[in-house]
């Protein structure tokens, strides 16, 4: 596919991750309904035009329920991203910075800590911690750490071999002012994209989680765990299964479609390959 | 070969152990006292009891004489007792494993044979239809939920159609066609996702091949296209397709977990999930153990197969 034609995927990327965070940040205010809110005379309904995407069993509104859960798939892939980035990002430079055993060290943990997927990770520590959202998102940020350590290590070794690194060592700059304020700039790209393709797997691991429920657990409306509430009606009322799934896809088509354009814009070796 | 087996074999080792300590660590994360998490009515026992259970499981030793302790216990299979069933994890682990496996080598397979037809197809006629259709298919798999995916085939195949059983399992050597009949379902859900990486990972490798010179010569000498994608370029293509279809083992037990609750399959997703509800310790950390050391495994193998196709891993890396 050539650039001019992923153009508009891109916009449409950034006009479905805008507007699912716009309505995450003014759920209070654009929400028709009370997310908890029960009406009797409504269970289970199909689309009206008063809820449009229907009720649940207890005649909760989907609409207001979505609108609710994408703060937590947003607070999720955020948080589980910035995690990651936080620890992984300077692990990978400390042991490119800092070479010999302490590079052995890091990198091997890393390679121990890459075997656990992060559904694994999450469900392990539920079953220490008990489930909330911190526990999520310290679970999908712990998997994501080896990923990114790895790529700043890779990018961190190839920046090291440039002149401009050269000129500032020869200007006295020290190994960690070296790495962190001219290797680490230059070494964004590959983590930049890494991160937002991570957000999308982050969403996904998110919604599984809320679906077995060791996720952020009910009355919040999780994209997962209404999907959880909707599969014993699935022959009832399947709109209540299929809406979330519809939201899930498109917040994570998104952010894949964004971080492959992203890589496409920042590599240009690949571009060719599309 | 052999040297480059030991030295890959040198860095498993490490990495094995750190897994094991890991898991083992998990443990101690527990609140409270590890020791009444890890028996059976662990709650209710006064200090006498517990300490003769701390002596039992070794809890009274220092930290790292008790990793060594429980090391070996594991190594000889011995990973301590369900609480809720008090049968040993290994025995409840190693029937469960076998589903599991199941269920994995068919959505495997399933996801491999669609993947790598359509990913050549595709990159041999880039920019064609069978191009436009298959990259829509691979953007768009990747970004749904597995277990959606399943319970949208449960909802055309179960709920509309009445032709696939939708829950539950029954094994192999009791009747094989039911078998296969209940496992179709969940390995589509679980193949799907897989299916769309190894396409599109199938398909730039063989573009990225198709570019190089060597099958510029060969075009050159009047080969059939055909002939060229077949046998000139796709064994080179194969290379990082191996890779992905590897590390897809990690993606795959994770969507186990979820896939097998969903479908109620017995297999050790959907006992790691009840472990997690019922507070079944030791069964969790079994089954943590057993999952992250076969990725550890299959991506060793990965790496030695990639190898075996490569030779130039062999001698520089």
């Amino acid at each position: 596919m050539d650039r001019a034609r992923r153009h508009p995927l891109v916009i449409f990327a950034l006009l479905v991750i805008g507007l699912i965070a716009m309505a995450a940040i003014g759920a209070d205010w654009i929400m028709p309904f009370d997310p908890q809110e029960m009406d009797f005379d409504n269970l289970l309904a199909g689309a009206s035009p008063t809820h449009p995407f229907g009720t649940d069993q207890m005649g909760r509104d989907t609409v207001s329920r979505l609108i609710l859960g994408s703060q937590v798939a947003l607070q999720v892939s955020l948080g589980a991203v910035t995690l990651g980035l936080l620890i992984g990002v300077p692990l990978g430079l400390i042991a490119v910075t800092m070479r010999g055993w302490v590079d052995d060290i890091i990198m091997r943990v890393m390679d121990a800590v890459v075997v656990f997927p992060s559904l694994l990770v999450a469900v392990a520590l539920a079953a220490v911690m008990g489930n909330s959202l911190g526990t999520v998102i310290v679970a999908i940020g712990l998997a994501n750490v080896p990923w990114l350590a790895r790529i700043a290590r890779s990018q961190a070794l190839a920046v090291r071999e440039m002149d401009f690194i050269a000129a500032a060592t020869a200007g006295g700059a020290g190994p960690f002012t070296i790495m962190f304020r001219h290797i680490l700039p230059n070494s964004l790209a590959p983590l930049i994209v890494q991160a937002t393709l991570g957000m999308g797997y982050a969403v996904l691991t998110e919604a599984a989680l809320g679906f077995i429920g060791v996720g952020v657990q009910p009355p919040t409306p999780t994209w997962g765990n209404m999907l959880q509430t909707a599969f014993p009606m699935l022959d009832r009322q399947p709109l209540l299964s299929v809406a979330p799934g519809l939201a899930i896809f498109l917040l994570v088509l998104a952010f894949n479609l964004l971080g492959d354009a992203l890589r496409d814009a920042l590599d240009p070796r690949l571009r060719n390959l599309r | 070969m052999r040297r480059y087996i030991l030295r890959r074999l040198g860095q498993l080792i490490p990495t094995l152990l750190l897994i094991t300590f890991m898991v083992f660590a998990l443990m101690h994360a527990l609140p409270g006292d590890p020791a009444r998490a890890l028996v059976t009515g662990g709650e209710a026992l006064d200090e006498t009891q517990l300490a003769v259970v701390r002596k039992e499981l070794n809890l009274d030793k220092p930290m790292p004489v008790q990793y060594a302790l429980w090391l070996g216990r594991a190594l000889s299979f011995d990973l301590g007792r369900s609480i809720i069933t008090q049968r040993k994890v290994a025995d409840e682990l190693s029937l469960r494993a076998l589903v599991t496996l199941e269920l994995g080598v068919l959505g495997w397979m399933l996801s491999t044979l669609i993947a790598i037809p359509a990913g050549v197809l595709a990159g041999a006629f880039r920019g064609g239809r069978i191009d436009a259709a298959t990259t829509v298919f691979a953007v768009s798999a990747v970004a749904l939920p597995g277990f959606w995916v399943g319970i949208m085939l449960i909802l055309l195949f179960g709920v509309h159609l009445h032709w696939l059983p939708t829950q539950g399992f029954v094994a192999l050597n009791v009747d094989p066609w039911e078998n296969l009949r209940h496992m179709v379902l969940p390995a589509i859900a679980l193949g799907t996702g897989s299916a769309a990486l190894l396409m599109r990972q199938t398909r730039s490798a063989l573009i990225e091949v198709l570019a190089l010179d060597y099958i510029r010569t060969a075009r050159a000498k009047g080969l059939a296209r055909r002939a060229v994608v077949l046998e000139h370029a796709w064994p080179n293509a194969l290379l990082p397709v191996v890779t992905v279809m590897g590390l897809e083992i990690g993606r795959m037990l994770a969507g186990a977990v979820v896939v097998e609750t969903l479908f109620g399959i017995p297999g050790m997703g959907r006992m790691i999930v009840q472990a997690v509800f019922q507070h079944d310790f030791p069964i969790v950390q079994g089954c943590v153990l057993v999952m992250a050391s076969a990725v550890l495994l299959v991506n060793f193998a990965t790496d030695l197969v990639y190898a075996w196709l490569d030779p130039r891993i062999r001698y520089d890396g």
